[in-house]
């Protein structure tokens, strides 16, 4: 079975076609990275596959469940970490994830698991509020694997981020494929989309212009050996994205 | 049907999860606490407001004078500056009807005068409101007094068991309007925002890819406001309590209120997107459903308004209330008001639930 199954997904808005008839495959085990300029369609991608936006037309499964019919079912395989720091600032980063462990029906031990796994076990009872972006964005992660979904959907997860806690959290998400995670990951950062993805999809205007893997790509598309991903993805979209942490 | 009833279990659970969460994140938002507190002074204020306070120094009097004395006829004014202020009732039902806002009733014998000649201690009978009846033996002593230092002679005021049940069209106090008020504003100013906030930090976006689905968090919100609601409620029957005469009705007409501002408080929420739209909002419907419920019983109102007033749920919601402060409810009206009451609250649900499946994706 595959992690992701994508087919002809199209989604229009107020008569715009912000994606157009895409398909692909992601394998489990898989990072699969989803690249394209602002306004492609890969946030509107991710929103159909995690149930939130419904589908004007196509067909999208997340481990066998589609995702228009069977949201319910898909909900439990899924982990999401969302572009924003969408967290509770006033509750502390414990309190946080003990409120989706309820939702998620998962033991209040399981919380504790995944602060440690993430380092933020130190700081568990201080306000969210009071955290950097770097551990707001641990905490995404934490709350994102929190019922051990199979399939993990990041969306930027390293935008606006040091070096160092950017590297951090490239780490956590390859520690996280070893274990067997399937993992969905849009950036604007062509290094970190070539260092960790396995695959990318090139999205430009709602249509998936390339997919590959990023050593093909370069193959394919490059003109010698010191070309990058920035490269192929600026020749393929006529746009430039500027250089990741 | 196990799986039914796994599910069910879930739902309430799920929504029971966001509503304790709700809880008590709302009571570390400051603007909550803010509201909370100005509630709980208003209140406070309507009660002492509606209640004789010990620095009043006018005794308004409801009077039946049997004998035609020369009572009224005396000087009301008194050295410790009290002043009496009484006004004439041609029979002991219209003074009954006449006791609305004043605080004491009081029936003058025919043998008032000659007892008074006679240098004997002539006896009122008193009336007060039922609401006071707690304070009896007080009150006879205070009346008692004042009447004596007006006379310059013992007089006394016996009210025994003597308790002024208002009639239902008689308006007692403003005190039926505040549970309207606190509940209502309890709602508006709770569940819209913990809706909104959701919506602005965008946690609602990571609310609906868990397992809750919109309606589970429409739901969870209406539940914390409901805690808060109550707490509201409660406040205010612990302080108004006296002025029940029918807690049965009293209760249905706060259970009715309570799901009218939750359905209101709710509306609002799935509608407005941003705190300026909501302070925009606030002032048409504090005008157009708070003002009307509050004027609908003053006598000098324009029958036109009175009759659009009627036809307010917030106005039938207030006469329930003050139906279960009175000596009996008329069955038509209290049909009416409940038929009101309860259509606004299934419309407004409808809406509430037409938009929540609508905005589900």
């Amino acid at each position: 079975m595959k992690a992701i199954k994508v087919q002809d997904l199209t989604r229009d808005y107020n008569g715009l076609r912000a994606v157009d008839g895409i398909s692909f495959d992601v394998e489990p085990g898989e990072i699969f990275g989803f690249l394209g300029p602002n306004g492609a369609g890969k946030t509107t991608t991710i929103k159909m596959l995690t149930g939130q936006l419904r589908p004007t037309s196509g067909m999208a499964q997340v481990m066998g469940c589609d995702v228009v019919d069977e949201r319910q079912a898909l909900k439990p395989q899924i982990g999401v970490v969302f572009e924003n720091h969408n967290l509770y600032e006033r509750l502390p980063a414990r309190d946080n994830l003990r409120f989706y462990a309820r939702l998620y029906r998962v033991k209040k031990s399981r919380v504790e698991e995944v602060l440690a796994h993430v380092g933020l076990a130190e700081r568990a009872r201080d306000k969210v509020g009071t955290y950097s972006n770097g551990m707001k964005q641990r905490l995404l992660i934490a709350r994102a694997l929190l019922h051990k979904p199979k399939v993990l959907f990041l969306d930027e997860p390293t935008k606006g981020l040091d070096p160092n806690v950017a590297r951090d959290i490239r780490s956590i998400v390859t520690e996280l494929v070893d274990q067997g995670l399937t993992v969905f990951l849009t950036t604007h950062y062509m290094e970190e989309a070539d260092q960790l993805s396995d695959r990318v999809a090139i999205l430009d205007q709602g249509q998936i212009v390339a997919l590959d893997t990023p050593e093909q790509l370069k193959a394919k598309y490059g003109e010698d050996e010191s070309t990058t991903l920035e490269d192929i993805f600026v020749q393929l979209t006529g746009r430039y994205l500027g250089r990741g942490s | 049907m196990n799986e039914t009833k796994a599910n069910f279990v879930d739902n309430l659970y799920r929504v029971w999860a966001i509503a304790s969460k709700d809880i008590v994140d709302a009571l570390k938002n400051k603007n909550t606490r803010t509201n909370i507190i100005l509630l709980v002074i208003i209140v406070v204020f309507f009660y002492w407001s509606s209640t004789p306070r010990p620095f009043d120094k006018r005794i308004d009097v409801a009077i039946y004078d049997e004998g035609h004395s020369g009572l009224t006829d005396l000087p009301t004014q008194l050295a410790d500056g009290y002043r009496f202020e009484f006004y004439e009732a041609s029979s002991l039902q219209e003074m009954e009807r006449m006791m609305g806002y004043k605080q004491l009733g009081v029936v003058v014998p025919s043998d008032f005068d000659r007892v008074l000649e006679a240098g004997g201690e002539p006896k009122l009978t008193g009336y007060i409101l039922w609401v006071h009846r707690t304070k009896v033996s007080e009150l006879e002593l205070k009346y008692s007094d004042k009447f004596s230092e007006m006379l310059g002679q013992p007089v006394s005021v016996n009210i025994g068991e003597n308790f002024v049940i208002p009639q239902p069209d008689v308006e007692t106090s403003t005190v039926q309007f505040t549970i309207l008020f606190a509940v209502f504003w309890m709602a508006i100013t709770i569940v819209p925002h913990l809706m909104m906030e959701e919506k602005q930090t965008r946690t609602m976006e990571a609310l609906l890819v868990s397992p809750a689905s919109a309606g589970q968090v429409v739901m969870g919100k209406a539940l914390a406001g409901a805690f808060y609601v109550l707490l509201s409620g409660g406040l205010f029957f612990a302080l108004n309590w006296a002025y029940v005469t029918d807690w049965g009705l009293a209760l249905l007409a706060f259970l009715c209120t309570v799901l009218f501002s939750i359905g209101v408080a709710l509306a609002l929420g799935v509608f407005i997107k941003s705190p300026q739209q909501m302070t925009l909002w606030m002032l048409p419907i504090v005008v157009v459903l708070l003002v009307p419920a509050f004027f609908a019983s003053e006598p000098n109102l324009a029958i036109n308004l009175k009759a659009i007033f009627s036809w307010l749920p917030t106005t039938a919601l207030v006469e329930m209330v003050q139906f279960s402060f009175s000596s009996h409810a008329p069955l038509s009206q209290l049909l009416t008001n409940l038929a009101i009451a309860l259509g606004s609250t299934a419309l407004v649900f409808t809406i509430v639930i037409w938009k929540v499946r609508r905005s589900d994706r």
